[in-house]
């Protein structure tokens, strides 16, 4: 998908070395201070050994982030990670983030990865810098180097007497060979992962000077609004912008080209205004008089579609997995359970709408923009104006929330065609409808399911049909089904234990962009398997917490593929046990609840982390009033414990956000949501108690992102059913409202 | 166009704008005070939210003309000092996740905590109602308005 360079360790520890330039002042421990970018003029560090660490003339101690800030805390952990093996205290370490470059090795922020995937190098970053600054000392004291110790941003030589600080130490360090092999901390002497480390934006966010994409200014900037195509792929058949062009502030009104599949993250097309501020940009559009030739996806109908889908879930599809003989099973079954779900598209609505600013000049680009794919982004950029990538500068900002939304720069490269054609700095913002209805959506699904009870109540047999339009579409025409990947999301890696299993995916075409949000594939899936479950175990009359853990089987890993035999991350049944327990016991399961309220439980594996959640509903005229969440998390070692509580809240916030609200739906190939009355989200009065209980391990990291999305809407599902005998297989809860 | 003073943060500015522009672009575009945030541009989300004579206004559909005589106050006036007991307690509860909407949320909080010291928890979800955290911070919120208020109510 893009051309990032994988550096293997000794790349990425030698990655951005910088000079060894002269030093001045010794350190005096600031507060820890998050900026974005360095001040201007700030001189080169006095050693910089990898591109994450450097320590300034002035004893500066710097920590570069690599990935991108979404709220998910990751400009926290990340720099936790470094500090931690760096041997600074947190209070001396000041945060900056990194442009798009690939010696940051991948900077993709998404799958709920960043701390999986660099919690071993990142602290080899921070070890390697701080094993060079004992050797300076020791060099100093003309001492072996198993004498000297950093610590707290000095290094201790072992007589107890003699320290020298790593300002002290910076230039002598720069002029050492890197570590081979630095030696990392055992976990039991960890002295800030694991701690409760608050946001190190929060202060600059609270007093509103945390700098996003929208508040980028830069000089010389006009402001542009882009009426886009309403449907993927149409195009403009006439236009006037007379009328637009006489609005006050209006400057200019420029054509771009539309998409045509494979859409990719090109640019949409439409027509931008450009004006001398945001407001005059918007005011302009209204004046524009456009006809849409439609094109193909003229005629989409989200209700038409799902009902193709449901055509298509009930024959056979293409085999994902197949163990035993499903047909003889169900041939000789004593109860056959069946059942079907459905998903409708979802929008990602972060509170920012896309926003990017672009400055084209002669021989080179800069931009400012939220993204979660920065190299991505540069890349793109790069080949749009068929410049070397060395001549585009992609400046991450904060983003106003991501959830997969900002990985795809479609916002960022009509930035670039907008100052490309006015020759200046441009800012190109979102309104909240352009949001809505253009995005890249989360696939809508039907899942079919078909079980076959033994005696006992148990499975014998287990059919799982999944239909769903792949991301794939978005970037080939030819993907007419989920990837590996997707199916991969909660579908193929079933961990119920039944004899005879067979799982299919059945083909869907895309009508609108399809793109990954938070969760992705894994909330449709988790959706039907645990509805199913539930409902499996209600007609075998067997509570669905014991339905589970006995459907579990033995603690042990399961293995899906070829690939994951060798994975550190597998399946571990038991782990996915304990959260169902714990879950369970914290919320009281089994405890009766008064008339017209009811629990449900529902467990998803997913981003290797084990989450279990019970919803607590109380019905009033209908409508369920959730009072309360409790969500058991298994995520490995944990880095930052109030993080992963936050992470977990918020989950539980998008979860419940979609699985009430959640509705894109499309007539005549038009989205008709737009805004937040139409797509709306949960606000203060609903929002339940939510208890998090984490799980204490010392395993591998695993993701905290995404997991806690997927159990919400089966389990409050299970708990609208127990509270009402309604029982919910369509989301949204409520109604649409178009 | 219309040249107009308004008073944002104890300071008098000279605007030349369209009298319908919202004041949240007057604040943003033309004044560069950017901590008040776009959200929806049409009172759905309260991430544009300020103070006009100390109430809680939506300034993305407040045009300049409606302004007034009256003082504005965002978020980066809360506070002389940047010490607010709600910012203060919002990082304390390490409320923000992204952060995009807190600005609206403390002015919606600090406009309740204003005229109503002891908020009740149907007092927070009623004067808090307006305001979308797509993160979902409701909770920490609602106990950062909660420590505040304690901390307010402390004062003689």
């Amino acid at each position: 998908m893009n051309g990032i360079t994988k550096l293997n360790r000794r790349q990425f520890l030698q990655a951005g070395i910088g000079s060894g330039a002269a030093l001045a002042l010794a350190v005096s421990a600031p507060p820890a201070k998050a900026a974005l970018f360095a001040p201007p003029g700030e001189p080169k560090p006095a050693f910089a050994p990898n591109a994450f660490v450097s320590i300034g003339r002035d004893g500066q101690v710097t920590i570069t982030v690599s990935r991108s800030e979404m709220g998910q805390g990751v400009r926290t952990s990340m720099a936790m990670l470094v500090a931690e093996e760096l041997e600074v205290t947190w209070q001396q370490v000041r945060i900056e983030q990194a442009t798009g470059h690939p010696k940051f090795g991948n900077q993709n922020t998404d799958g709920s990865r960043s701390v999986r995937t660099l919690f071993q190098p990142l602290r080899q970053a921070g070890a390697a810098a701080r094993e060079m600054l004992e050797r300076a000392a020791a060099k100093s004291w003309s001492c072996p180097p198993e004498e000297c110790r950093g610590a707290g941003g000095e290094v201790h030589h072992k007589d107890g007497k003699r320290r020298l600080a790593y300002a002290k130490l910076a230039e002598a360090a720069a002029a050492l060979e890197l570590p081979e092999n630095p030696k990392l901390k055992k976990h039991a002497d960890f002295k800030i992962i694991g701690k409760d480390i608050k946001g190190v934006d929060v202060p600059d966010i609270v007093h509103g000077k945390a700098r996003y994409g929208l508040d980028v200014t830069v000089p010389g900037m006009v402001y542009a609004s882009v009426e886009h195509v309403p449907v993927v792929g149409a195009t403009i058949e006439s236009f006037s912008a007379d009328e637009a062009k006489k609005v006050a502030g209006v400057l200019d009104v420029i054509k771009l080209d539309s998409a045509q599949p494979p859409v990719v993250f090109k640019p949409l097309g439409g027509l931008a205004v450009v004006a001398e501020n945001s407001w005059a940009a918007f005011k302009g559009r209204e004046k524009l008089e456009v006809k849409w030739n439609a094109g193909p996806n003229g005629a989409f109908d989200t209700e038409a579609f799902a009902k193709s889908m449901s055509e298509t879930a009930k024959k056979p599809g293409h085999v994902v997995r197949t163990e035993g003989d499903v047909d003889a099973a169900f041939a000789a079954a004593d109860q056959i359970v069946e059942g079907e779900y459905y998903v409708p598209l979802l929008a990602h609505a972060s509170m920012e709408p896309p926003v990017a600013t672009a400055w084209v000049k002669a021989d080179s680009c800069e931009v400012w923009a939220p993204v979660q794919a920065p190299q991505r982004t540069r890349t793109m950029v790069a080949q749009m104006l068929g410049l070397e990538e060395d001549r585009v500068t992609v400046h991450v900002t904060l983003l106003g929330g991501g959830f997969g939304r900002k990985s795809k720069p479609d916002f960022v490269l009509e930035a670039v065609a907008v100052s490309k054609a006015v020759g200046k700095p441009v800012k190109v913002t979102w309104t909240r409808e352009d949001d809505i209805r253009h995005d890249y959506y989360h696939s809508d699904s039907v899942q079919y399911l078909k079980a076959a009870l033994g005696k006992d109540g148990k499975p014998t047999a287990w059919l799982h049909r999944t239909v769903f339009p792949s991301i794939g579409s978005t970037f080939s025409p030819e993907a007419k089904h989920g990837s590996e990947g997707e199916l991969g999301l909660g579908f193929s890696n079933n961990p119920y234990a039944v004899p005879n299993v067979k799982l299919e995916v059945g083909e869907a075409a895309a009508h609108v962009r399809i793109g990954w949000l938070r969760a992705v594939c894994n909330i449709f899936h988790a959706f039907a398997i645990n509805r199913f479950v539930d409902k499996c175990a209600a007609t075998a009359k067997i509570d669905p917490l014991a339905y589970r853990l006995d459907l579990l089987g033995e603690p042990r890993d399961l293995v899906f593929s070829k690939e994951e035999e060798s994975s550190p991350y597998k399946l571990n049944t038991g782990r996915l046990k304990k959260v169902l327990q714990v879950a369970a016991d914290k919320a009281g399961w089994g405890k009766s609840t008064p008339k017209g309220q009811g629990r449900g439980i529902a467990c998803h594996y997913s981003f290797h982390s084990y989450i279990a959640q019970v919803v607590h509903v109380e019905m009033k005229n209908g409508d369920p009033i959730v009072r309360r969440v409790d969500v058991a998390v298994d995520c490995g070692t944990v880095v930052n414990p109030d993080n992963v509580r936050a992470q977990m809240e918020g989950a539980v916030v998008f979860g419940l956000t979609l699985a009430l609200n959640g509705m894109i739906s499309a007539r005549e190939g038009r989205v008709l949501q737009g805004n937040f009355d139409t797509y709306p989200m949960l606000r203060m009065p609903e929002m339940p108690e939510v208890q998090v209980h984490l799980i204490e391990s010392d395993a591998l990291p695993t993701g905290i992102g995404e997991p806690g999305v997927p159990p919400l809407a089966p389990a409050l599902a299970a708990a609208i059913e127990a509270a009402s005998g309604v029982a919910v297989d369509r989301l949204p809860v409520r109604p649409a409202r178009v | 166009m219309t040249n107009k003073n308004i008073k944002v943060n104890g300071k008098t500015h000279s605007v030349e704008a369209d009298p319908k522009m919202p004041l949240l672009w007057v604040l943003r575009d033309l004044l560069g005070l950017t901590g008040t945030k776009f959200g929806c541009g049409a009172a759905h989300c309260g991430a544009c939210t300020v103070h006009l004579d100390g109430v809680a206004v939506r300034s993305c559909v407040l045009p300049l003309e409606a302004v007034g005589d009256g003082t504005i106050t965002t978020i980066e006036g809360l506070s002389e000092k940047g010490d607010h007991p709600l910012q203060r307690a919002w990082i304390e509860h390490n409320v923000p996740q992204c952060g995009y909407c807190q600005a609206g949320q403390i002015m919606s909080a600090a406009a309740l905590l204003a005229s109503s010291p002891e908020p009740k928890d149907e007092d927070i979800d009623t004067a808090m109602a307006g305001n979308i955290c797509r993160c979902g911070t409701y909770q920490r919120i609602r106990a950062a308005i909660k420590t505040a208020a304690k901390e307010t109510g402390a004062k003689p």
